[in-house]
């Protein structure tokens, strides 16, 4: 059986700890033949263990004849234009969440991907992480009777974002209010999608309060923490911040009540192993357990490519994702306002796949 | 010798059953009355309470208000009526512990304020979590800036789903004071808004609270109350409480009721032979000032900030929209 042909349009650090590792766990089935990113260096990195093209214009990549699959794996703000640019010549896209910066961007996405009979999936990795997975068996199977609460909280260390020149920091894109508007989408679009795609029902409102933590924040709002009610009268909450000091011991913990029963999982209770360094303290154990958590990135390129080979749905719908990123700035623009927000009736939420 | 003060107990709820099981008076006290509270349900356990520590039975809850013997009054009671009893007490000059949250409403608490004005009495504030030994070091390092400059508070507490037909109580009324005591303290600002949404999720009326509020300091604090617990999650009376205090140097995380032993007995819900201690605390705090240590400043002004609070809260929810204050 003939590899699918990737072609990779953003080398960053997203393609590096996903992206470019789940391809070599599958490269009895797919290869990577090209790479492209604005850092040719970057580029030059990811290709070179394929013996693949590297490219500083992603066009560059897009006009080869020899791919069947394009990576997306650029700042959120380039999303639409790639889509757009892999879709009129043919390409399936697999494309990094958040799926755009706007709803409208989000709709132009999946009607060109449907006119062009191209699959899109939104790599919303956590609905492919065993966690999560068991979590929507568990509701579909009527372990927990009706979901009625649901939160997800999440922590990171500043020592993985601004101190340290990652996210939010002033050298990073995401530290840049004209490239994305901060945690909203960037974290808490996992969120969004997590509490839509386990309660079941389309949200009718949000009350959001967001704020800068980092020093050196350049403008984009680093922390959030939001409400959403939802129209079978559940609610779903999650609070996100990325300014703990070094060692903090929370990484996610979610929780969801449902009126026969609950499920949880709390990074911190599950910590089997802490490494003490000076100054910090690292949970190896816990840290795999979500975060950069390779089986999940593994499993969703398996399923994207098996959806391309099959001609079947994709299993994480580009409506979804559409919606995810329809709360989470509904959730943007309440932070802003200081006001609830009363969404309309919004995509159902099986929503149908983006293929002619 | 000095004579031992007197304590009299109004209601018969697990304070005042912790006082007779495990968490004897304060060293220099002792329990001289005994009434059940003012809606009288809990007479039987009063009976056998006021047995139980040898203490003197009286049927109604003034008489114990009013005591001669009585220097310090615990009001062990959930009963709403509770707000009287205290009211009564502090106009007999009693110095009064009252766990629940003695008044909800600004009229009540006018009403308790302008009684200890009157006289000598004094109301401790309330609050179990900032008297819990993690609690009070937790707020206490935020307000002395050791965590840095306040990002964010977020605070849980998970009860047990209840029994059909009991604990239909509001959310905000049972836990939301301690919460927001809680806040108040850690957080010497005022609310600029917040935004509540309170529901029936789990077979009560209002048995589920999500609240988001922002502070005047950009302090934003999460707050989640909510019965949703199924049986098979053993927690204590006080439920399961977390609190994260997240700071620009520092952070904190508390679970102040989590400890390394718990009972768990047949009947009832898991209990730490300890819990009670806030209580405790609350006591000898409170024989110390009938002892003639001075109370502390202010209780009234703290007492306004989280009912102003707890009003916010409530009328958000009515109108299901943010109240900007």
């Amino acid at each position: 059986m003939a590899r699918i042909r990737i072609g990779l349009i953003g080398c960053g650090g997203i393609a590096r700890s996903a992206h470019l590792p789940a391809m070599q766990h599958l490269r009895e089935q797919v290869t990577l033949v090209a790479a492209a990113d604005v850092n040719v260096e970057a580029a030059r990195a990811a290709a070179a263990p394929w013996g693949a093209d590297a490219y500083a214009d992603g066009h560059q990549l897009i006009a080869r004849k020899d791919i069947d699959v394009v990576v997306i794996a650029t700042p959120e703000k380039a999303h639409r234009e790639w889509t757009e640019a892999a879709a009129a010549t043919g390409r399936h896209v697999l494309c990094e969440k958040p799926m755009a910066t706007s709803v409208e961007d989000a709709d132009a996405m999946i009607a060109v991907c449907r006119r062009a009979g191209v699959y899109l999936m939104i790599a919303h990795s956590r609905r492919f992480t065993m966690r999560y997975m068991q979590v929507r068996r568990a509701v579909d199977r009527g372990d927990v009777g009706a979901v009625r609460l649901v939160r997800e909280n999440e922590r990171r260390s500043r020592a993985r974002t601004g101190e340290t020149g990652g996210y939010y920091s002033a050298t990073h894109w995401s530290g840049d209010p004209n490239v994305t508007v901060g945690a909203a989408i960037l974290n808490g679009v996992h969120e969004t999608d997590l509490l839509r795609w386990f309660v079941g029902a389309e949200p009718v409102s949000v009350s959001c309060e967001h704020k800068i933590t980092m020093e050196g924040n350049r403008g984009v709002p680093d922390f959030l923490t939001y409400t959403v009610r939802f129209a079978n009268g559940a609610i779903g909450s999650s609070e996100l911040s990325n300014c703990l000091p070094p060692g903090y011991p929370a990484f996610h913990q979610f929780e969801l009540y449902g009126d026969r029963g609950a499920l949880r999982a709390k990074d911190h209770d599950l910590i089997s192993i802490t490494r003490f360094r000076e100054g910090a303290a690292e949970f190896p154990g816990g840290y795999e357990i979500l975060l950069h958590n390779l089986p999940a990135y593994v499993r969703e390129h398996a399923a994207f490519v098996e959806a391309v080979r099959r001609d079947t749905p994709v299993p994480m719908p580009p409506e979804d994702a559409r919606a995810a990123l329809r709360l989470a700035l509904a959730g943007v623009e309440s932070g802003r306002s200081g006001r609830v927000v009363h969404l309309a009736a919004g995509s159902p939420i099986e929503g149908g796949r983006a293929q002619a | 010798m000095t004579s031992p003060i007197g304590m009299g107990i109004i209601g018969a709820n697990r304070y005042a059953a912790a006082l007779a099981d495990y968490a004897a008076p304060p060293a220099g006290a002792e329990v001289s009355a005994i009434a059940p509270s003012p809606n009288g349900r809990d007479r039987t356990a009063a009976a056998a309470l006021a047995r139980s520590l040898r203490a003197g039975f009286e049927r109604d809850w003034g008489s114990v208000a009013r005591h001669p013997a009585v220097g310090v009054v615990l009001v062990a009671s959930d009963d709403p009526g509770r707000s009287a009893a205290v009211e009564a007490a502090l106009g007999a000059d009693k110095i009064v512990v009252c766990p629940a949250p003695a008044a909800t409403t600004t009229e009540a608490l006018d009403r308790l304020s302008a009684a200890q004005t009157r006289g000598h009495g004094v109301l401790l504030a309330p609050g179990e979590i900032r008297y819990t030994p993690a609690g009070a070091r937790a707020v206490a390092l935020a307000v002395a800036g050791g965590l840095g400059r306040l990002h964010s508070i977020y605070a849980a507490v998970r009860l047990r789903v209840p029994d059909r037909g009991s604990g239909d109580d509001s959310i905000l009324d049972r836990l939301g004071w301690d919460l927001f005591d809680t806040l108040c303290t850690a957080v010497p600002h005022a609310l600029r808004r917040v935004h509540a949404t309170v529901a029936g999720l789990f077979g009560g009326t209002e048995d589920t609270a999500a609240i988001v509020a922002r502070l005047g300091d950009d302090t934003i604090a999460t707050i989640d109350l909510s019965r949703c617990l199924p049986a098979s999650i053993p927690t204590v009376p006080q439920g399961e409480v977390e609190i994260e205090l997240i700071g620009s140097r520092d952070a904190l995380r508390l679970e102040p009721y989590r400890t390394a032993v718990r009972f768990h007995g047949e009947r009832d819900a898991a209990r730490l032979p300890w819990m009670d201690e806030p209580v405790v605390s609350m006591l000898h705090e409170g024989v110390r000032i009938a002892a003639g240590e001075a109370p502390r400043p202010n209780h009234f002004e703290h007492f306004r900030r989280v009912v102003g609070l707890m009003d916010a809260v409530k009328a958000s929810a009515t109108r299901g929209d943010t109240i900007t204050v």
